[in-house]
């Protein structure tokens, strides 16, 4: 027998695989999911609902879902893994580049007490000034860009900390 | 004629699509990104121009101009954004004896800088806002805060498509605001002359679409509300505008069809107004060129606005009467862009890797997307549109939840499920909307979800212990690939 934890935005499920059928959250669960495409395409039957799902991984833990108009990124972790889990960092709060771009600005020196939604950097991506904002009230703790800096998606511009 | 289109992503085909219904042979440019686009592959021709930045490619006039020398093409359509306003570049097509299909040159430059548009429907007797009317310094005046009301907008002289404006709201706002639309409009533009202009507090964009032939024949072709924008863009359009009184409506349109006809106007072109809460409206801007909102018009008035411009390009004159232009039943169009709506809407990039598009009655889909396409940020963040038709505006919203929700695109961010949360709005099918609605948005709780956030949960779990389980068995010894298959998919 299998038990995952699965995250859906901020919902969380324990689902159990059993020889009787899937389990969620301690009620069986009626569904059957089969591949259509030998890929991402599933269709999903639950209870007597059918639906298209797409299903593709992300990576180990975190995978893509499209069904019915909604997109969600469900984790799944096996249930002895949960010791594991990531922490969504409490305490220190990370300012990364939503996308590639160029770093026009910054705004801010480490030492500085910022509120949260202060503007600390300033990036430009498709000819559009983006504000990038504090994510949290606190000290900025490192400024990880200065202007003139070509940036990736997600690369570390600021981290503000308690 | 020949065409070349000078753009790329859903509005070559748009455009593309026009030419082969009218039989005219057409040919594709493309950047090193675009090689696999469906534009490419739609056009009689398609011809390389450079590498994938723009301005290596799509914006380079000598190039785009040889190109179509060279490919025997007798005129060129720019589509929008790109060099579409650019009256140098309409100035170059016609001098090498090639038709620019769009606006007289001067017409394009008296209304791409919006103060000499202003002056221009000023002098028609348009109501224009207020403002200094002159662009700002390069060097601040200290006092420039004390003789101004707050909120104001700063607005680039050139440009359009929402770039280069910001909102002041205090008057130890207004250097930073100018600074960052300066140089949003240097980036955009090339240029990055600013002025002031009164804010208009909850106002209604509402733009009237015309047609002109150069004659001085001006039809008007209906208005659209472009109320619901995320930062000066427009995201979702409609026509025809929800409860604007008749008489109103009127006065509105005379206006349009004034200022056209003082400009003498050839082709397509847009001229946009802000009405306040008490139905006081202003002149904003013209647009002179195809504009991305334009298939909610051809969806209520049943014309094909691009076939349109391609005949007055050639010289011939309006072949309807003003009585002969009807409205029926009302349009809506959702733009879906590469957004992530968890990180303040940033343009988001990636591979599609998976691609559903709407259909079924009255949806009508302007898209050029493929499965395994790259959305990089080298170009606008406008994957497609969606747009819905009904004979009412009730109907017209049912249709476009409905294809939002059949819409799917996988791999990247999308703003798919924000647009249907707005036109899901009690607020929005109301009609109860102005250009501030956003601002304040917030969306319906997800709470009569439950159902299918477990199914995602199920699915993603039955997903992930399927993959788990498969190098185990494998090691049990299950070496057939078809059983393996078999009992994976559960046969």
């Amino acid at each position: 027998m299998s038990q995952y934890n699965v995250m859906v935005g901020e919902r969380e499920y324990k689902v159990k695989m059993t020889d009787a059928g899937v389990v969620l959250n301690g009620q069986l669960f009626h569904c059957d999911l089969k591949s259509l495409d030998g890929n991402g395409l599933h269709q999903l039957k639950s209870g007597k609902r059918l639906h298209n799902i797409y299903l593709s991984a992300k990576s180990s833990e975190d995978y893509e879902v499209l069904i019915e108009g909604r997109r969600a990124l469900a984790s799944v972790i096996p249930a002895h893994r949960q010791g594991r889990r990531r922490k969504n960092g409490a305490k220190i709060g990370d300012l990364k580049a939503a996308m590639p771009g160029l770093i026009v600005d910054v705004l801010v020196k480490k030492g500085d007490w910022v509120e949260k939604g202060d503007v600390l950097v300033i990036q430009e991506a498709m000819k559009m000034q983006m504000q990038m904002r504090a994510p949290r009230a606190g000290c900025v703790n490192l400024v990880a860009v200065e202007s003139g800096a070509q940036v990736e998606k997600n690369d570390l511009l600021a981290r503000v900390t308690e | 004629m020949k065409v070349l289109v000078a753009n790329r992503s859903e509005i070559a085909i748009r455009v593309l699509r026009a030419c082969r219904d009218l039989g005219i042979p057409s040919v594709a440019v493309y950047s090193e990104a675009d090689k696999d686009a469906p534009h490419v592959h739609y056009a009689d021709e398609a011809v390389h121009i450079g590498p994938a930045p723009a301005a290596e490619s799509y914006l380079k006039i000598p190039k785009v101009i040889a190109v179509a020398r060279d490919s025997g093409a007798t005129a060129i359509h720019p589509g929008y954004g790109f060099l579409s306003e650019n009256p140098e570049f309409a100035r170059a097509v016609e001098e090498v004896g090639l038709i620019f299909i769009g606006p007289r040159p001067q017409t394009m430059a008296l209304v791409g800088n919006k103060l000499s548009g202003c002056r221009a429907a000023h002098q028609a007797g348009l109501p224009v806002l207020s403002g200094t009317n002159e662009p700002l310094d390069e060097k601040l005046s200290s006092d420039l805060g004390d003789n101004v009301q707050f909120p104001i907008l700063v607005k680039a002289v050139a440009g359009g498509g929402g770039r280069g404006i910001r909102v002041a709201a205090t008057a130890s706002e207004l250097d930073s605001m100018i600074s960052l639309a300066r140089r949003e409009a240097l980036a955009a533009f090339g240029d990055g002359s600013v002025y002031l202009e009164p804010l208009i507090q909850q106002a209604r964009h509402i733009e009237v679409q015309i047609l002109g032939d150069g004659r001085g024949n001006i039809l008007c072709l209906g208005e659209r509300e472009c109320s619901i924008q995320r930062r000066h863009q427009k995201l979702i359009e409609e026509s025809p505008a929800h409860g604007l009184p008749p008489d109103l409506r009127e006065r509105i349109f005379k206006a349009a069809v004034h200022l056209a006809r003082s400009l003498n106007y050839r082709s397509l072109g847009t001229v946009e107004f802000l009405l306040d809460r008490d139905n006081n409206f202003y002149f904003i801007e013209v647009n002179p060129r195809i504009q991305v909102e334009h298939p909610v018009t051809e969806m209520v008035t049943g014309l094909d606005l691009v076939k349109e411009q391609i005949r007055t390009a050639q010289g011939r004159p309006l072949r309807y009467t003003q009585e002969q232009i009807k409205s029926s039943g009302a349009a809506i169009e959702a733009r879906v862009l590469a957004e992530d709506p968890a990180q303040d809407f940033a343009p988001d990039t990636g591979e599609i890797t998976y691609l559903k598009e709407p259909g079924g009655p009255g949806i009508r889909v302007d898209s050029a997307l493929y499965t395994g396409m790259q959305v990089t940020t080298n170009y606008d963040s406008m994957l497609a549109k969606v747009i819905a038709w009904g004979e009412n505006r009730a109907v017209a919203i049912m249709r476009l939840r409905r294809a939002l929700r059949e819409f799917q695109i996988g791999g990247i961010n999308t703003d798919l499920e924000f647009l249907f949360q707005i036109v899901d709005s009690s607020a929005f099918q109301a009609g109860n909307i102005d250009t501030t609605y956003l601002d304040t948005f917030q969306p319906r709780d997800k709470s009569d979800e439950e159902l299918l956030d477990q199914e995602i949960a199920v699915a993603a779990a039955l997903k992930a212990h399927r993959q788990r389980m498969i190098p185990e068995t494998e090691e049990n010894g299950i070496q057939n690939h078809w059983q393996m298959t078999a009992w994976r998919e559960q046969m």
